[in-house]
């Protein structure tokens, strides 16, 4: 009971996050997720669940289970951390971009028309004026 | 015996040593081409003695690790399985000639990544059971990942964010249905899931789950928008690459899970039928409306993935060999009509243009579906086994559907004959134009030939119908009496 409702907890806030807007955050709900398909693998192996797979003490339980989950975890894991680098380098390429275009930009705002620099503004080079950091579309 | 276990492991051992390789000599390009086609070879090779194999006797199956399939790694080959190792070794040879031509390889990954890529596609077509299918998924898509921001620009990263966090969320779903499955019957092993009732056993909320993995990997349609949108940032070769292996991994396993494990569950399988008809409408739609030319190519695929499992949501005999036919001829001239638009461009001299035009254009033709070619016969046989199956609304869309895709593909014709770029990423330098234009040309004259003599793929198709409508049997031959 307790483990069918951690399950749902963690999946229920992990979809929440993965619903927000940030990368990051995302990236966390993945997470969560992730935990909650990993508590599930444990559960799903019921008969004999309370029992180590240790096979002289008593009936040995299914080590498939557990096998499972820790091949699980390692991929899971892995893929937070790929995740993560790609959050870590498309900031950074944001912030180079940011860089690089700015000057011209304000040249263009100062000597051309200043009417007519407003549409193409310093937000529209992302592609629709995110906000945070770590944000993407 | 010993000889069945090799050339099952073949598929997976001999990219993931080259790709080990590769790795190693970073830089040296020379040698990671080498590697790359020796164990490209291997993968064609061993592909081509399991089909030869499996034809006649319905499964090829081995476990290593163990001498029984409860605890071992099991490893069983029915002829599509072994059909496809094949086809993925012709067509990543294909593509990586062609990136060799343009010099798209020229980062010291990209020929790791892609055998690691093919490695885990193999793997997958090759799988026993579900977990280990899982296993495969995850080697096939992180390869992917880490080979579409490998040139990353922005515009890479953006949609490797959509790409990534979609295909995870897929990952973990296909976990979920995993537990659940192994919850209700005590197994993951595929023949003893063709053993036993799924219905019965309460496993259709498992087995619904995996499906809907399944069909998010193949993308089809309320999951489709990562492809459509992943596929068009990556550059020329590698998108090509994409076209053939990604969708071909999910769908090949919709056809073997779905019909050895979880048979005798009519409701989902009625439930693909109607997303896949409405998939191959929508896209083709949407493709007509898109203006980007790699959006377009990218619905393109999407279209041809409902038409792939449109043949599995029939379920009849007669429909499973078509979608097998289907898949097989399709995942070489998706491949090769997208490496024949991406190598296009006025930087070739007139020769190669005009045989890169003309590759295009019989490959394009394939792709709707017009007599002489590949793809006339595998739609033929959809629209037969859908009429048959009295499923008139599937036999008219696929009708409409191939007309729309003719239709969309008219702007990427007008653009190739207008000798502008290809539209990739990538830049001409160091361009070999025979490498370039060779394996497109190659392909189409493959496809000229598969539609005038079919026999040979029929028969395959056949027979992994048989195998796969089967389920008893299968397990019978797999499990032993």
């Amino acid at each position: 009971m307790s483990d069918a409702i951690a399950t749902g907890m963690l999946a229920a806030a992990g979809i929440y996050l993965l619903m927000q807007r940030g990368f990051v955050r995302a990236v966390i709900g993945f997470l969560l997720l992730q935990h909650a398909v990993n508590l599930l693998l444990i559960t799903a192996r019921a008969p004999q669940r309370d029992e180590a797979p240790i096979v002289p003490l008593n009936t040995p339980s299914d080590p498939l289970g557990q096998a499972f989950v820790l091949t699980a975890i390692v991929i899971g894991l892995g893929s937070v951390l790929f995740l993560l680098a790609v959050a870590l380098r498309y900031s950074r390429l944001r912030n180079a971009a940011v860089v690089e275009q700015h000057p011209p930009d304000s040249a263009a705002r100062s000597s051309r028309d200043p009417g007519a620099t407003g549409a193409d503004g310093r937000d529209d080079r992302a592609d629709g004026g995110t906000q945070g950091g770590d944000e993407l579309p | 015996m010993m000889k069945t276990q090799l050339l099952l492991i073949a598929p997976l051992i001999a990219p993931l040593t080259a790709a080990g390789i590769a790795a190693l000599g970073r830089g040296r390009r020379g040698l990671q081409r080498v590697a790359s086609t020796v164990a490209l070879v291997v993968v064609t090779g061993a592909g081509t003695l399991l089909t030869l194999r499996a034809v006649p006797s319905g499964v090829v199956h081995t476990v290593i690790g163990s001498e029984t399939a409860l605890t071992g790694i099991a490893l069983t080959a029915d002829p599509f399985g072994a059909a496809l190792v094949a086809a993925i070794g012709l067509l990543t040879t294909v593509a990586v000639t062609t990136t060799a031509g343009t010099g798209d390889d020229h980062h010291p990954l990209q020929h790791p990544l892609l055998l690691v890529l093919v490695g885990g596609a193999c793997g997958s077509f090759v799988a026993g059971d579900l977990f280990n299918l899982f296993v495969m998924f995850e080697v096939v898509l992180i390869a992917s990942y880490v080979l579409l921001v490998l040139h990353g620009g922005l515009r890479q990263f953006r949609a490797a964010a959509v790409y990534v966090i979609v295909n995870l969320v897929g990952t973990v779903l296909l976990l979920a249905g995993i537990a659940a499955v192994f919850a209700a019957t005590g197994t993951v092993n595929l023949a003893l899931l063709a053993e036993r009732p799924t219905v019965a056993a309460g496993a259709m909320p498992g087995a619904a789950l995996v499906l809907i993995a399944f069909t998010l990997k193949a993308g089809l349609l309320p999951f489709s928008g990562w492809l459509v949108v992943g596929y068009p940032a990556t550059r020329r070769t590698t998108m090509a690459l994409f076209a053939g292996t990604m969708t071909t991994v999910g769908m090949a396993a919709l056809y073997r899970v779905a019909l050895l494990a979880f048979g005798d569950a009519e409701v989902l399988r009625t439930a693909v039928l109607v997303v896949a008809v409405a998939t191959a409408l929508l896209t083709s739609l949407a493709a007509l409306a898109a203006a980007d030319h790699g959006r377009v190519l990218a619905l393109l695929i999407t279209t041809q993935v409902g038409f792939m499992a449109l043949g599995f949501g029939l379920g009849t005999v007669a429909g499973i060999a078509a979608g097998v036919f289907f898949v097989l001829q399709d995942v070489l001239v998706k491949t090769a009509v997208v490496l024949a638009y991406r190598s296009c461009g006025e930087h070739h001299p007139p020769v190669i243009r005009g045989i890169v035009t003309a590759s295009f254009a019989v490959l394009a033709l394939s792709l709707v579906g017009f007599p002489p070619l590949a793809g006339f016969v595998g739609k033929a046989l959809l629209v037969e086994a859908a009429l048959e199956a009295g499923a008139v609304v599937a036999a008219a869309v696929a009708l409409a559907a191939s007309a729309m895709t003719l239709a969309a593909l008219l702007p990427l014709w007008w653009h190739i004959t207008g000798n502008r770029d290809g539209g990739g990423e990538g830049t001409a330098r160091r361009l070999r134009p025979g490498a370039c234009a060779a394996p497109a040309a190659v392909v189409a004259v493959a496809a000229v030939a598969v539609g005038i003599v079919p026999g040979w793929l029929l028969a395959i198709a056949g027979a992994a119908a048989e195998v796969l409508a089967d389920p008893a049997g299968y397990a019978q031959e797999v499990l032993g009496p």
